[in-house]
């Protein structure tokens, strides 16, 4: 019996590649603990304790109430004020970044995708024989593929950071095109995959009758993939109004401008305000998202 | 042979709504007993079997188990007696992504404390698998002890899940449709191997079932159900060919009106 | 009688709702150009912009293999510092990651309903019955409500809230990461374990398994494929963030890359770039590998 077990247990299936990863994963996290890059216990000595202390006792309390006396009023006034200054504005703009982004971000996929997708971007789109494939289009695949996987490997906040450099700090583009092709490259992909997702019928009845590539396009593809594709793009529009917030911290007039500004200054005070802005903004822009999804799920 | 009632109902009626599922059955099964209850699809069969074990609460009637009325056990009382009360809904319940040994530890999880019942997930002793592996055998499915069941073929996961039941070391045992999702020749064996462990071990065994002709072949009692009423309930050899036509074309009648 | 079908089938407007949630789109899209007062001319480069375009531009083909300019007796060779910055990049991100993992465990398994709502009808005792009813939903709605809180700040905020708290520390980066994913995990794999399918969940509990068991036996299995696969997506995403937090002074790959950046060495940016993008590949590459053999349909 003990030596079938031993047998049994020899011969289970089991995936070198999945063991392998297990123990890289587990080394690396260990060695993260441990290799004294991530000083933990740094953070709880004196000095450290006393920063705290400071900062919560101090720098974080409204100012009208730094004499110890919270008259309310006071502070909404302060709130109103730091707000009317500067709150409104930069919320506006940092909204505004993140859908004029968003909205170029969708353009940018909405010509990639097709271009990537293996079931479209061939010799004969959704032909039944798909024939001899070129290596032209392989080719084109390729190289599309790798400029989304590009504008995706770079994180929006390098990416803004060099474009402030050649644009200057004098308008939103650096934020806005940083997150367009950030986004943008996400969409591509996520688009690319739905289309190779699609049910294939339709779009094979289509390529039957000798449909042109553009008239399957624009009556088969896009209609059948916008349902999907949109649950997509509204993800990434909650994901985008966050980026947006933090990349004024760069220079650009969004909410992060005032936050790193008040840093610089240290009121912290102001900077707590502008981060719970900046989370308000996050939730409603959650909320807007989650309710647009449901909506394109009702519709299908 | 006079033993104590395992299942007893008495005057049971579930209702969904407006829909009547089980309308006032009484019924009561011995230990040891195997029994099978039988009708067209709606009849109500999965209600009376979910009931014996309180998956389903009675909206009037008691129904005891050895005795004791389910609806008032405390709920400790109640996982110690599912503990011991087999259960094999129609889609088998397993978890697919499990190997079969974990499938078949799963037994036990009723009569384990939390830290104890985690363990096997992970670190499974040579004791239990090879425990495990005995009962595997028996059944014919050894081989595929660190299978995971996903893997497995449909009448390979029936034996999973009874093999889950005899590592509870069940008293009884309820399976839905145990031969639905089986082609007629694997039905025939299953049936019989059911059967077969069942009278083994002692279980009393309750099925529901719509082959009335494996029914009738394996199953010594029959319990026919339709609209949620009993319509009969006797030994397999005193049911008439009339009563089984009734059972189902009465049923065709009421569906046209 | 082809008509009486027509009139029954329901004609849609012209736009439908997606027709019509595309137009809002786009007027916001429009109405958001004008409140920033955009104009393309804006997005071509100025003179003093070209100049850093053409450097930069022409650090692409020719990153740096050694210092651009002269540095003291006794630095790393280039190559050796952006190899430990990717180290610590990775270092960062994985410390974050697996703190993430830990509380979005936890947090997910809270915030999931499946393991106690359904409980097939075991609540007769009137304690359980009265912590079924209300403590578990103020549990579940109360960390639902920290999980929102937790994602609404971005970890560069948290970051950046933390070094004004402490002063800087590497560890308070690690947790800067680990709220903000952390969260982001638990709204995930709660929404998993609460998708997942029920049966194995139902037919665990009829032979007696308590809710606790019926989670770890039943639930977590189940889901299991879908929410490693997405823990590895969110890692590749932490290596990003962790890249980023460097521009606050943490030692990783976006600290040295903006350093080279402000001293106009454009040809070392671009060594750190290809060494990000190489990373981050690299991590693509393992995770879609590790997905197709973890999610099997």
């Amino acid at each position: 019996m003990s030596a079938r077990l031993d047998e049994l247990r020899r011969a289970q299936p089991k995936s070198r590649f999945m063991r392998a990863s297990l123990w890289a994963l587990a080394a690396l996290t260990a060695y993260a603990w441990l290799s004294g890059t991530v000083e933990v216990g740094e953070l709880f000595t004196e000095r450290r304790l006393t920063n705290l202390r400071r900062f919560l006792t101090v720098d974080v309390v409204p100012q009208p109430a730094r004499d110890g006396v919270w008259v309310w009023s006071d502070i909404f006034a302060w709130v109103r004020d730091v707000l009317d200054a500067r709150g409104w504005a930069a919320t506006l703009a940092t909204l505004s970044i993140s859908v004029v982004a968003i909205v170029l971000a969708g353009a940018m996929s909405w010509l990639l995708a097709p271009l990537a997708a293996s079931n479209l971007a061939t010799r004969r789109p959704f032909d039944a024989d798909p024939g001899q494939e070129r290596a032209t289009w392989r080719a084109l695949r390729f190289v599309v593929r790798g400029v989304m996987i590009v504008s995706r490997a770079v994180p929006e906040y390098v990416v803004a950071f060099l474009l402030l450099a050649v644009l200057g700090p004098d308008n939103a583009w650096p934020a806005i095109l940083a997150l367009a092709i950030h986004n943008g490259g996400i969409l591509g992909r996520l688009g690319a995959e739905t289309i190779e997702n699609l049910e294939p019928g339709p779009l094979r009845s289509l390529s039957a009758i000798g449909a042109p590539r553009r008239a399957i396009l624009a009556t088969g593809v896009f209609p059948l993939a916008l349902g999907r594709y949109l649950l997509f793009f509204f993800y990434r529009f909650e994901t985008c109004v966050r980026e947006a917030t933090v990349l004024g911290m760069l220079g650009v007039v969004s909410l992060g401008y005032w936050i790193q500004d008040a840093r610089a200054k240290q009121y912290y005070d102001e900077m707590l305000l502008f981060v719970a802005l900046g989370a308000l903004i996050v939730l409603v822009a959650d909320l807007v998202s989650a309710l647009a999804r449901r909506h394109v799920r009702g519709a299908s | 042979m006079t033993r104590r009632a395992v299942f007893e109902f008495r005057r049971v009626s579930v209702r969904y709504g407006a829909h009547v599922a089980v309308d006032d059955v009484s019924f009561s099964i011995g230990a040891g007993e195997a029994v099978a209850f039988v009708g067209p699809s709606g009849a109500g069969k999965t209600s009376v079997l979910r009931l014996c074990n309180r998956t389903v609460r009675p909206t009037s009637g008691e129904v005891l188990a050895s005795g004791e009325d389910l609806g008032r056990m405390s709920a400790a009382k109640l996982r110690e007696f599912r503990s011991r009360t087999g259960f094999m809904p129609q889609d088998l319940g397993l978890v697919p992504n499990l190997r079969v040994s974990q499938n078949v530890f799963a037994g036990r999880l009723g009569r384990r404390g939390l830290l104890a019942s985690l363990r096997p997930l992970f670190f499974a002793r040579r004791a239990e698998l090879e425990r495990v592996l005995v009962i595997l055998d028996r059944l014919g499915i050894g081989d595929k002890l660190f299978q995971r069941v996903d893997a497995l073929s449909g009448g390979e996961r029936q034996r999973v899940a009874l093999a889950r039941a005899l590592y509870q070391e069940a008293q009884a045992l309820l399976a839905d449709e145990p031969l639905s999702a089986l082609d007629p020749a694997r039905s025939r064996e299953t049936i019989a191997m059911l059967v077969e462990v069942a009278s083994e071990h002692g279980w009393t065994l309750v099925l529901s079932m719509h082959d009335i002709e494996l029914a009738k072949q394996f199953v010594p009692r029959l319990i026919g159900l339709r609209a949620g009423r009993v319509l009969f309930d006797r030994a397999t050899k005193d049911v008439s060919d009339e009563e089984l036509r009734d059972l189902y074309e009465l049923e065709g009648l009421e569906h046209g009106a | 009688m082809a008509r009486e079908a027509a009139a029954r089938m329901r004609v849609p407007s012209r736009l439908g709702r997606r027709g019509w949630l595309l137009a809002f789109v786009l007027f916001a899209a429009a109405l958001a150009w004008l409140q920033l007062g955009l104009s393309v001319r804006d997005a071509v480069p100025g003179d003093s912009g070209r100049g850093v375009l053409s450097l930069f531009v022409g650090g692409a083909f020719a990153p740096a293999l050694t210092y651009e300019s002269d540095v003291p007796e006794g630095t790393a060779p280039l190559l050796v510092k952006v190899a430990l910055a990717v180290v610590r990049t990775v270092v960062f991100a994985a410390a974050g990651m697996s703190l993430s993992l830990v509380v979005g465990l936890l947090l997910g398994f809270l915030g999931a309903t499946s393991w106690w709502a359904d409980d097939g009808e075991c609540t007769c005792n009137a304690w359980w019955r009265k912590v079924r009813c209300y403590a578990m939903p103020a549990i579940y709605g109360g960390v639902r409500v920290v999980i929102a809180l937790m994602r609404s700040v971005h970890e560069l905020l948290w970051a950046v809230l933390f070094l004004a708290a402490f002063g800087l520390n590497s560890f308070s980066a690690v947790v800067a990461i680990a709220i903000p994913y952390g969260g982001t995990l638990a709204k995930v794999f709660s929404e998993m374990l609460d998708e997942c399918p029920r049966d194995s969940a139902r037919s665990l509990r009829a032979i007696g398994a308590d809710s606790v068991q019926v989670f770890a036996w039943g639930l977590l299995p189940r889901a299991m494929p879908d929410m490693s696969a997405y823990a590895f997506y969110r890692f590749e995403c932490a290596i990003r963030s962790s890249a980023v937090l460097g521009f606050f002074g943490y030692p990783t790959i976006g600290y040295y890359l903006k350093l080279s950046a402000e001293n106009l060495h454009y040809r070392e940016v671009w060594t750190y770039l290809y060494a990000l993008c190489a990373l981050v590949l690299l991590f693509e590459l393992w995770s879609s590998q590790l997905r197709r053999r973890i999610v099997i349909r």
